[in-house]
């Protein structure tokens, strides 16, 4: 599969943990770099105070041992100015002046040209310590050692001051560094005369500067004020200058420092080698008399080395934080992802059972009252699930005059619970269709269930089919609550046989019972979920509080309506369990009793013409007699339906167009209905205006007297069209 | 529906006996009819052998009546049964009608 990358980094890290990774990842290299600055700028400083102190160090021992010679030959300018009357004297002041310290190895003293003219030209006496530590004098002055135009000489003559010579390598041999100091000799007239100097050796220089080094590579530079090289560690370029070194090495950077160097001042610049090391250089100068400058060298890569180990462990450490970092997102992002996908998961669900709960609801019949064909009776049932689905059931139709009803609780809750009602419940209406006998009907359940009871669950279940013309109550228990039922004699429980729950045991004997229902009994069935239905403290609602609830319900209003006990005992439950959460399935079926007056039909056709009518009122008049209707009621109808027959004969029919018209009587308890129907033309007499029952008689008009009459006479009159008929039906109330 | 008329001087006496519905009422047109062309005189209508009325019949009586003015007739109702009585005051007729 070919995905893009960077989708896919998107995939696993999610558009914020990418936003955090980089942050995380910009922050780090802030910190990095601040630190490696901060860092880099300590080490330096540090190394340049080092440098500093070291170099000072360095150069403060150097002019101790250089002001022991100075002070030393200055001490015995005197003495060679006091003694210029003996020439020989001035061998011993030589002699005394390299016997004062080991480190001088001779010293001189040098006449101006022809001051001792017995002596020639040159005048030069000579101390010197030979190896064995002996010092000898001699006479040096010679047309071969012309000294006048050496340094050592020319020098103090010309400036009339002590000075050092560049170092110079003794010409005896022993290739020994030396470096004079030489100082003028003033005669009383203020003539210089002579010059008094001393040799010494610089070999201590490289003892001095070769102390421990800060590093290991590091190394020292003494330069004199001319540049000659005084101490380097490649003795090859002693004497020889830093210009010399970089035309050997071909390093440039040399230059830097041998500038930086030779103005005399303190420094620090960087040299590379060929190969690009970096190298740090402190430069300061030992003092101003001998104008010599002292640099110490040191490798970079040694100062940074821990720096730089340093360094890459903490970028090191940072890639691996920054790694972890990633893994973490990654983890989190993959975790809320997983929770989104469960969450929607549940939502689905969710939906799902509502979607249940709708289909299970709708299982149920509703509505307070059934009607079918001649039977009505009020009936009222609620049904609470404490999820969204639950596995309580009623049911209940009519059929052949008989309310057949059942309510059961199916044990457990929840889906499971809500699947097993819908086969229990299919099953009583497939069962209860073929015959009236609860036993039969609870049998055939009960083996039905059996045989597909995979999860050993069990129903509850009462079953009962009330004759709604004279009471009889035939009716099976199955290991329900027994109902209740309330009538003329009071509240009081039904004789049931508990038999057992349906599901149980196959082929179980479910003993059916009988009773007799009073006129305007109300009976009462109920699942546990009522008297089970607890409080916050964990008490159960109960028979006694039911029963209580009840007889109060019923206190001065014997003839109360199903509904309306129903919903007092719902009320009764919700204030007892307050704000505890619903526990169980809660169901309630009741339903009143009364007897069931046959509805008598009478009907006869006649032909749309007006010769038919007195047939129409006989025919009335005789449905009506033994109807228990007064004489006026009976006029009153037969008037209203003439009317309305008048009406069709002139409005729906064409003239000479043949026809016939129905009319019906339904004789109820409470009312006579009447439906009159004929296939002549879409004819509403309702949208005919009310008549003129006010005017004048000039005024008055003759029409719409008819259907103002029916209006009057009879309590609904409704109109409508089906296919090619129209049907007007009409009802008049009794009494 | 049976309708008999007695003329003696200046007043005539109708007579209703049986149902004046729908389809009696077109027989009876015929008697009102001549009714309606008398002048001068004074009317009564005799209902007390009337059972029943519709709006047909009504109509004949709104009719009579209508044409008693012009003709300078009088006319009265004597003898209504109460179902009749009821459907009159239903439909606004009792305040028409000189009604005894």
């Amino acid at each position: 599969m070919t995905k893009n990358p960077l989708k896919k980094i998107d995939d696993i890290l999610g558009a914020n943990g990418i936003i955090l990774i980089v942050v995380a990842a910009v922050l780090l290299v802030v910190i990095y770099l601040v630190q490696y600055k901060y860092a880099y700028e300590e080490i330096n400083e540090d190394l340049r105070l080092r440098a500093q102190s070291e170099l000072s160090a360095k150069s403060l021992t150097i002019q101790n041992i250089m002001n022991v010679v100075e002070t030393a030959v200055c001490n015995h300018t005197d003495d060679v100015a006091g003694l210029l009357n003996q020439p020989d004297a001035m061998y011993g002041i030589a002699a005394k002046i390299v016997g004062m310290n080991a480190i001088i190895t001779g010293s001189s003293i040098s006449f101006i040209e022809d001051y001792y003219p017995e002596r020639g030209k040159w005048f030069e006496v000579y101390a010197v310590r030979d190896s064995t530590g002996k010092i000898e004098t001699m006479q040096l002055g010679s047309e071969q050692h012309d000294y006048f135009k050496r340094e050592f000489f020319s020098l103090p003559v010309s400036t009339g001051k002590g000075c050092w010579t560049n170092p110079y390598l003794d010409s005896d041999g022993a290739k020994m560094m030396l470096t004079t100091y030489s100082e003028p000799v003033y005669d009383k007239d203020g003539k210089i005369i002579a010059v008094l100097d001393a040799d010494i050796s610089l070999d201590w220089l490289d003892d001095v500067l070769a102390v421990e080094y800060a590093y290991p590579s590091s190394y020292h530079i003494l330069l004199s004020k001319t540049g000659q090289l005084m101490s380097v560690p490649d003795r090859n370029f002693l004497l020889k200058t830093i210009p010399d070194m970089e035309k050997a090495y071909g390093n440039e950077d040399f230059l830097t420092l041998n500038a930086g160097m030779l103005s005399g001042k303190s420094g620090q610049t960087v040299i590379r080698d060929k190969k690009g090391n970096k190298f740090l250089a402190f430069f300061m100068p030992v003092d101003k008399h001998t104008g010599w400058s002292i640099a110490i060298i040191n490798s970079e890569k040694e100062i940074f080395g821990d720096f730089h180990k340093m360094r890459v462990t903490i970028l090191w450490l940072s890639l691996a934080g920054l790694v972890i970092l990633v893994l973490i997102i990654a983890r989190a992002i993959r975790n809320i992802r997983k929770l989104e996908k469960v969450s929607a998961e549940r939502e689905r669900i969710r939906s799902e059972l509502q979607i249940a709960a709708a289909i299970q609801m709708g299982m149920l019949p509703k509505g307070d009252s059934i009607e079918a064909a001649e039977e009505k009776i009020d009936v009222a049932a609620v049904l609470e699930p404490a999820k969204e689905v639950g596995g309580d059931l009623y049911d209940y139709f009519i059929k052949d005059h008989r309310l057949v009803f059942c309510i059961g609780d199916v044990s457990g809750k929840g889906v499971p619970a809500s699947l097993f009602m819908a086969v229990a419940r299919s099953l009583f209406r497939a069962l209860a269709a073929n015959t009236f006998a609860p036993g039969a009907i609870v049998s055939g359940m009960n083996n039905t269930l059996i045989e597909f009871n995979e999860r050993d669950m069990f129903v509850t279940l009462f079953l009962g089919v009330l004759d709604l013309k004279t009471g009889r109550l035939d009716y099976c228990n199955a290991g329900h609550d027994a109902p209740l039922v309330l009538d003329a004699q009071g509240l009081a429980q039904l004789d049931v046989i508990p038999n057992l729950p349906l599901g149980v045991f196959p082929d179980f004997e479910f003993v059916p019972q009988k009773t007799q229902l009073g006129e305007r009994a109300v009976m009462l069935l109920y699942t546990d979920g009522l008297t089970e239905a607890m409080d916050i403290h964990k008490e159960v609602f109960g028979e006694q509080r039911m029963l209580a609830g009840l007889k109060t319900l019923c206190s001065g209003n014997p003839d109360v309506a199903p509904r309306d006990l129903i919903a007092g005992i719902g009320r009764h439950i919700k204030s007892f369990v307050g704000k505890a959460e619903q526990s169980d399935d809660i169901t309630m079926l009741a339903f009143k009793f009364q007897r069931s007056v046959q509805t008598i039909e009478k009907s006869m056709t006649l032909t749309n013409q007006v010769a038919d009518i007195p047939q129409l009122n006989q025919f009335v008049e005789e449905a009506c007699a033994g109807q228990h209707l007064g004489e006026g009621f009976i006029a009153e109808l037969k008037l209203a339906i003439e009317e309305v027959v008048a009406n069709v004969i002139h409005h729906a029919y064409d003239k000479h167009e043949k026809g016939e018209i129905g009319v019906n009587l339904k004789f109820r308890p409470e009312e006579v209905s009447v439906e009159i129907k004929d296939a002549g033309k879409a004819f509403d007499p309702t949208e005919i205006k009310e008549a003129d029952t006010e005017s004048s008689v000039e005024e008055r008009r003759i029409g719409g007297l008819g259907l103002c009459l029916v209006r009057q006479l009879t309590d609904t009159m409704t109109y409508r069209r089906e296919g090619n008929f129209n049907l007007l039906s009409l009802t008049k109330r009794r009494g | 529906m049976k309708t008999t008329i007695h003329c003696e001087a200046e007043n005539i006496s109708v007579q209703l006996l049986g149902d004046l519905d729908t389809a009696a009422a077109q027989e009876t047109e015929k008697a009102f009819q001549t009714l309606m062309a008398e002048k001068g005189k004074k009317i009564s209508l005799d209902c007390s052998g009337l059972n029943y009325i519709s709006s047909s019949g009504l109509r004949l009586f709104l009719s009579l009546l209508k044409s008693c003015k012009p003709n300078g007739n009088t006319l009265t109702i004597e003898n209504l049964n109460d179902n009749i009585r009821k459907v009159f005051t239903m439909t606004g007729f009792s305040s028409l009608f000189d009604i005894k």
